[in-house]
């Protein structure tokens, strides 16, 4: 299939290259329903990553393509078991184009309240309310302050 | 035409706004020209959701990356490591960690010392006084009493230590090694009108709080109080000079595109690392064939980028991830030369807490630590607030070979050649490397780490922009002489990163700051007799 069909937009996602994306990205993060959490293909989370790699269509556009040419078929047709080897292939064989992914799944998935929630970070931007960070008791440098001076002074 | 200036500085940055502010007390008519704006902190990063997102787009410390209207393209393909700034007012501060070490005493004496590289023509006891002063005014945090360096003065106590501080304090006690907690530009209590930190963990994509030591907040504020011009979104094409071989002034590009002559009586350059030597190389003339301040040859050579090692590991424990400024101690025990460890000179250790959960991810999953599919949570769930680990900074002596040009295709927004990187890790920088690698694990293990990794060089840590205009008192082997006056062009000055001799191995900030002041004190002292 050419890979430009269906575009909505210039730059969306046409039907078969959102489906190779949404697949792609369900297979880094899958959902876990032991922990009640959802996976990088929830369909919230897949229009976050899908916004943050449009930041960078040409890369965005640039995977799903690598992936789409190293397919032994129409994508849609494959086994299982032959996507997952076509995803070994992909992974190892589009490094740059794999770390891209990797990245953006990342940003987008790991910001979703949900996540967050599970994972125990409070939902909410660092600033303005920060955090605490305990002080620590600088008697520790104590051994460091008994050996003495560490540098050389010329002259 | 615009009127003329007295002082006409190029580059708002760290030691652009050191130089203005200590010359402003002359009451002569200084303009600072900066090609960026400055910084608004209500759209940094962690004001919104999108702060981990926003480190890898508009944030980025990689200006290929971020590509705002003030930055300019780097040609850095022929580099393992590529460069990182930020342009605007403030500078490179505005993105930093606000790490805040001096050069040491031996910095400034390799050739006597260990036989390479060349001596600096200033000590460090000629800047001690600069660097002090630099540090009451930046606001600088850390412990009185470091055995690593000569006494100086506590402004402000420390930041926390933190869990991850407590963790490294202890494995280095047990190792026998040096530790200190880091003299670190951000405010521990409220300094100056200025507001105390309260642990963003945000320090490298801006200080939304306004608690880090940036030249905008720190410098600029005072500076333009006593009249000093900062005319943002102007962009310096090229120095240009008189008949007699004088600067006259700049060219710099307005915010509607147009080109407008500025023409002063001194002009100081004050764009680091790549963008003086940049400036210097467009500025070429019949006059000045080779590009200007350039009859040594030696402008836009001797590149120092300070290559970094990155060892990192995961402990059972909760830690402070990404809470808390990142950087919180340093160590400097293999600072000084050591013959028997095969390299001249040495590094120091940056111990850096953890990251935000995307950075965390984004890091597992391309070390293999965390895997694609169903392991992924887990693995996840074992890295997020349990890791920690440290950074070397490697000394990069000069090698006439690591250079700064104008790329021939390349050019920015405004039509300017762009700058061209061209670097290679030496075989004693790589020694370097491998060597705080296998004490970084050494580090790591005495703290209870487990899946240590390493990483070296880092990529994309290309910040420390030194050595290509490097000051000296011979002409022949220098572009500036002692006191920051280009050898070639009497009434023109550099003051920042280009002008170092050698690296170091330590952050470079306060060391370029400590300069400006110096050349600053040096203009007003001989101001009647400057251009002899």
């Amino acid at each position: 299939m050419n890979i430009s069909d269906n575009n909505t937009g210039t730059n969306a996602l046409s039907a078969h290259e959102r489906e190779i994306f949404v697949f792609l990205v369900g297979c880094i993060i899958p959902s876990a329903k032991d922990l009640d959490l959802p996976g990088a293909d929830d369909p919230v989370i897949i229009e976050d990553i899908i916004a943050i790699g449009q930041q960078n269509t040409s890369n965005l556009k640039k995977l799903i393509c690598e992936l789409d040419t190293l397919a032994p078929g129409d994508f849609q047709d494959l086994t299982s078991r032959e996507k997952a080897a076509l995803i070994h292939e992909f992974r190892h064989q589009c490094t740059h184009s794999a770390l891209f992914l990797e990245t953006i799944t990342a940003t987008g998935y790991y910001r979703d309240p949900r996540v967050l929630e599970h994972i125990g970070v409070e939902v909410r931007p660092p600033f303005p309310e920060g955090y605490h960070v305990e002080q620590g008791d600088w008697g520790l440098l104590d051994p460091v302050r008994e050996r003495g001076p560490i540098f050389i002074m010329p002259d | 035409m615009n009127e003329v200036v007295d002082i006409l500085i190029i580059g708002g940055g760290p030691s652009g706004a050191a130089i203005a502010w200590s010359l402003a007390e002359t009451k002569m008519r200084i303009l600072c020209l900066e090609q960026g704006e400055w910084p608004n902190s209500d759209q940094f990063p962690s004001t919104g959701m999108d702060w981990e997102g926003r480190q890898q787009s508009d944030f980025s410390i990689n200006p290929n990356v971020r590509k705002n209207s003030a930055d300019y393209p780097i040609n850095d393909d022929d580099s393992p490591i590529k460069i990182a700034n930020f342009n605007g007012v403030g500078g490179g501060t505005v993105l930093y960690a606000g790490h805040f070490p001096r050069l040491l005493p031996s910095d400034f004496r390799v050739r006597s010392l260990d036989g390479v590289a060349e001596d600096w023509p200033i000590t460090y006891k000629s800047l001690e006084p600069f660097y002090a002063h630099n540090d009451r005014i930046m606001g600088i945090s850390g412990l009185a009493g470091d055995p690593a360096y000569p006494a100086k003065d506590q402004i402000l106590p420390p930041v926390p230590m933190g869990k991850t501080g407590r963790m490294f304090g202890k494995a280095m006690n047990k190792l026998g090694w040096h530790w200190w907690p880091s003299d670190a530009a951000i405010l521990t209590e409220e300094y100056e009108g200025r507001a105390p930190c309260i642990n963003l963990g945000q320090c490298l994509s801006g200080c939304a709080q306004g608690a880090k030591g940036t030249a905008d907040l720190a410098y600029w504020p005072e500076a333009v109080r006593a009249r000093v011009e900062v005319r943002t979104g102007c962009r310096v094409s090229r120095i240009d000079t008189r008949e007699d071989g004088m600067a006259s002034g700049a060219y710099y590009f307005d915010k509607d595109g147009n080109e407008v002559f500025q023409p002063a009586e001194i002009v100081v350059v004050a764009c680091n690392g790549i963008g003086t030597p940049r400036l210097l190389l467009n500025s070429a003339s019949e006059k000045f064939p080779n590009g200007l301040a350039n009859s040594s040859g030696l402008v836009g050579k001797n590149l120092m980028l300070h290559p970094y090692a990155k060892i990192w590991g995961q402990v059972d424990e909760e830690l402070d991830g990404h809470k808390g400024p990142p950087v919180c101690l340093w160590s400097m025990q293999f600072y000084e030369t050591d013959k028997n460890r095969g390299f001249d000179r040495g590094y120091s250790y940056q111990f850096v807490r953890g990251q935000g959960p995307a950075r965390t991810a984004i890091d597992g999953l391309s070390a293999g630590q965390i895997p694609w599919g169903q392991d992924h949570h887990q693995a996840f769930r074992n890295a997020f607030g349990r890791s920690a680990g440290l950074v070397s900074i490697c000394e990069d002596l000069p090698e006439l070979t690591n250079t700064v040009t104008l790329d021939p295709e390349m050019t920015d927004g405004n039509g300017i050649p762009a700058p061209k990187i061209t670097y290679r890790i030496s075989e004693n920088t790589q020694q370097m490397l491998d060597h705080s690698i296998a004490r970084g694990t050494e580090i790591l293990e005495a703290a209870g780490a487990r899946n240590i990794t390493s990483q070296s060089p880092l990529p994309y840590a290309g910040w420390h922009l030194l050595g290509t205009a490097r000051m000296g008192t011979d002409p022949q082997k220098s572009v500036v002489n002692e006191w920051g006056r280009s050898h070639d062009i009497k009434n023109l000055f550099i003051a920042d990163g280009s002008v170092f001799v050698t690296s170091g191995g330590v952050n470079p900030t306060s060391t370029i700051q400590a300069i400006s002041l110096y050349v600053a004190d040096q203009i007003k002292t001989r101001i009647y007799d400057l251009f002899d």
